[in-house]
């Protein structure tokens, strides 16, 4: 089976409310350096933080991970 | 206290308690460096309540976790050859024996540890470690 890439739109969607990696960290409770390898595909995050980041930016979770 | 202070902390803790330890060691005194040994945790265990935000999280236990996989395999593997090279010298040397055998039974202590908390973590609870999950 080949491995799926994970692509994220929390950049866009950040950019949108203008929150900074750090204060989105704090909110989701993670070290902001997760935050930059979950928003450049380079770590899948587990269910629970995936869905605190996407409702932390108010967007539901399949519009801000795409496995392609 | 944020997470920067804490790590200045506890580098500092770390060297000094090495220095500590390796001086008392030198001068053949044991009891200072379990003092000491003692009190630099009891100083990061106290640091570390005291910081606001996150320390580590859950990457940092993913990390952490393929780290501990890697060294133990990279240990078995050159425990093993270790023991048997220093096996094949006693020849020379009757030492060699015992340190080989030291290497052997290490590797076998921690593949057991490791199968030990395999199984643990795997059938026992939902295979974290308990943190001090803020969320």
């Amino acid at each position: 089976m080949e491995k799926s890439k994970l692509t994220t739109k929390i950049k866009e969607y950040r950019g949108k409310i203008g929150l900074t990696q750090e204060k989105l960290a704090d909110l989701v409770g993670v070290r902001r350096e997760t935050i930059v390898f979950v928003e450049q595909g380079k770590y899948v995050p587990s269910l629970k933080l995936a869905w605190d980041i996407a409702f932390a930016l108010g967007v539901k979770i399949e519009d801000l991970f795409l496995f392609s | 206290m944020n997470k920067k202070t804490y790590d200045v902390i506890r580098i500092t803790t770390a060297a000094v308690l090495g220095g500590i330890v390796s001086i008392s060691i030198a001068r053949s005194n044991y009891i200072i460096p379990l003092i000491a040994m003692v009190t630099a945790f009891a100083i990061i265990i106290s640091t570390k309540k005291k910081v606001t935000g996150v320390i580590d999280d859950e990457r940092d236990y993913h990390v952490a976790g393929n780290a501990a996989r890697w060294t133990v395999s990279i240990f078995a593997i050159l425990s093993a050859f270790g023991s048997i090279f220093l096996m094949s010298m006693r020849s020379s040397d009757p030492a060699y024996e015992l340190l080989g055998s030291m290497f052997a039974y290490s590797a076998c202590f921690v593949l057991f540890l490791q199968s030990a908390l395999f199984y643990y973590f795997a059938n026992k609870s939902d295979g974290k470690i308990k943190t001090d999950d803020k969320n």
